[in-house]
């Protein structure tokens, strides 16, 4: 089960292989919990998203297919969309400032850390390098938008900004972000990018 | 180009849309160059996000509770919580063959899966619906009835339950009067040759359940059930008053 990848584990899915299901949780357990806590703030909402994630992943088969990109991202997204859909029917909403709370430190040791938390770790260090690079009005919309997930009326509103160029705002802060991470990724002894 | 539409992807991206208005952004999606371009920009540019939290802790037996819920959206298991059962006493001294089930005395709150050779009732209190679902749940369910109160107030239900080759009969009851020394409440079944005893049970608190498995070969049509307050737990027929009874 340790070897194969999570394309061939999720194909295991179609036979209820419920040791497939387990090594899964077992690689994305920390990364997807700890997510699904950065968006919803709640340790209950938190378990919940990732407990509704696996359901669906078991249950209903949620369809991957390898065009969709990596497993992990695909993964990931799911559990935000599932994060979102928590927020909305607590009608809670975050007020997290991004990266005052996004702590670089990693609370496995790096040698006992399977693949997945590697790639969290060297990605997570660039991206908040490539967020900290933003203005600040810039890294406010990517946290309204891509962390809180509010509606476009509801961003408009919170940085009383008109509401025909929120969607051009958002693109322009993701575009520097884009541009701060190939600037970082330069600099990084890896230096590969995958965007 | 539809620019009021291009704008709806903000809201397409964070799934706000209503189904009908997602339809309709999906539908101008499939021709808008420009919108597919940069849908798929933003997908790619947001792929690492998610990367910024923080390492966080899940809390302790987080996996065991996933995995189980998980592994139970199968059908096969269902969780129910048992209320706590008022039942405090009963008496076995009983005819041989007649064996007793009892639900735990002090269930509090239990969480029970059930799926496996407990059978489950919720004894609360109008929550004879949630006795029938229960019931459906884990057995072929032959017979449900209210009892109506025959003398006194007491009030509740009965059912005969088919659980594997077993057949059972579950009674709840409420407002039941107050008992003395040696008197016990009393479960008849009522055929065309008389009572047969399906069930004695004590309760302190007015209220209480039993659950009693019938005899093989015993599954004839039974035309009531009764409940009657007895002076003892052993007399082959009823002595004491009617307090609730009904037709099948």
């Amino acid at each position: 089960m340790e070897k194969l990848t999570d394309s061939q584990l999720y194909s295991l899915l179609n036979s209820k292989d419920q040791a497939a299901l387990e090594e899964l949780y077992n690689r994305y357990e920390r990364l997807l919990y700890s997510f699904a806590y950065r968006m919803t703030q709640s340790a209950q909402m938190a378990e919940d998203t990732v407990q509704e994630v696996f359901i669906k992943l078991w249950k209903e088969h949620a369809p991957y297919t390898e065009d969709k990109g990596k497993f992990s991202s695909w993964l990931l997204t799911m559990t935000r969309n599932t994060s979102l859909d928590a927020l909305r029917k607590k009608g809670k909403q975050q007020e997290v400032g991004l990266l005052e709370k996004d702590s670089e430190k990693m609370k496995v040791p790096i040698e006992e850390m399977p693949e997945q938390m590697l790639e969290w770790k060297e990605k997570g260090t660039l991206i908040r390098k490539a967020i900290n690079w933003l203005k600040e009005d810039q890294r406010t919309i990517v946290e309204l938008f891509y962390f809180q997930g509010l509606s476009q009326e509801s961003i408009s509103t919170k940085l009383n900004i008109p509401l025909g160029t929120v969607k051009s705002r958002i693109r322009l802060a993701l575009q520097h972000l884009r541009k701060n991470l190939e600037k970082e990724r330069g600099m990084s002894p890896n230096g590969s990018s995958d965007v | 180009m539809d620019r009021q539409m291009c704008n709806e992807l903000v809201d397409y991206f964070n799934d706000q849309l209503s189904e009908a208005e997602k339809h309709a952004f999906e539908k101008h999606l499939a021709t808008c160059e420009e919108c597919q371009i940069e849908l798929a920009e933003w997908q790619t540019l947001t792929n690492d996000l998610p990367y910024v939290s923080s390492d966080t802790s899940p809390p302790e037996g987080m996996k065991e509770r996933i995995l189980n819920a998980v592994f139970e959206e199968e059908g096969s298991k269902e969780e129910i919580i048992l209320q706590s059962v008022p039942v405090k006493e009963f008496d076995s001294q009983t005819r041989k063959k007649r064996v007793f089930s009892w639900l735990p005395a002090v269930a509090a709150a239990l969480m029970l899966s059930i799926g496996g050779n407990i059978f489950l009732a919720s004894v609360v209190k109008n929550q004879q619906e949630d006795i029938l679902a229960q019931s459906e749940v884990v057995d072929q369910l032959l017979a449900y009835v209210n009892l109506s109160p025959v003398e006194g107030e007491a009030s509740g239900t009965a059912s005969i339950v088919k659980h594997g080759k077993e057949t059972r009969v579950v009674v709840q009851a409420s407002s039941l009067p107050a008992l003395s020394k040696d008197e016990v409440y009393q479960v008849w079944l009522i055929d065309e040759n008389g009572p047969i005893r399906a069930g004695t049970f004590k309760s302190e608190s007015q209220e209480g359940a039993v659950v009693f498995t019938l005899p093989e070969g015993t599954e004839q049509d039974w035309k009531q059930v009764a409940v009657s307050h007895e002076p003892n737990a052993d007399s082959p027929t009823p002595l004491g008053k009617v307090l609730m009874a009904s037709e099948f």
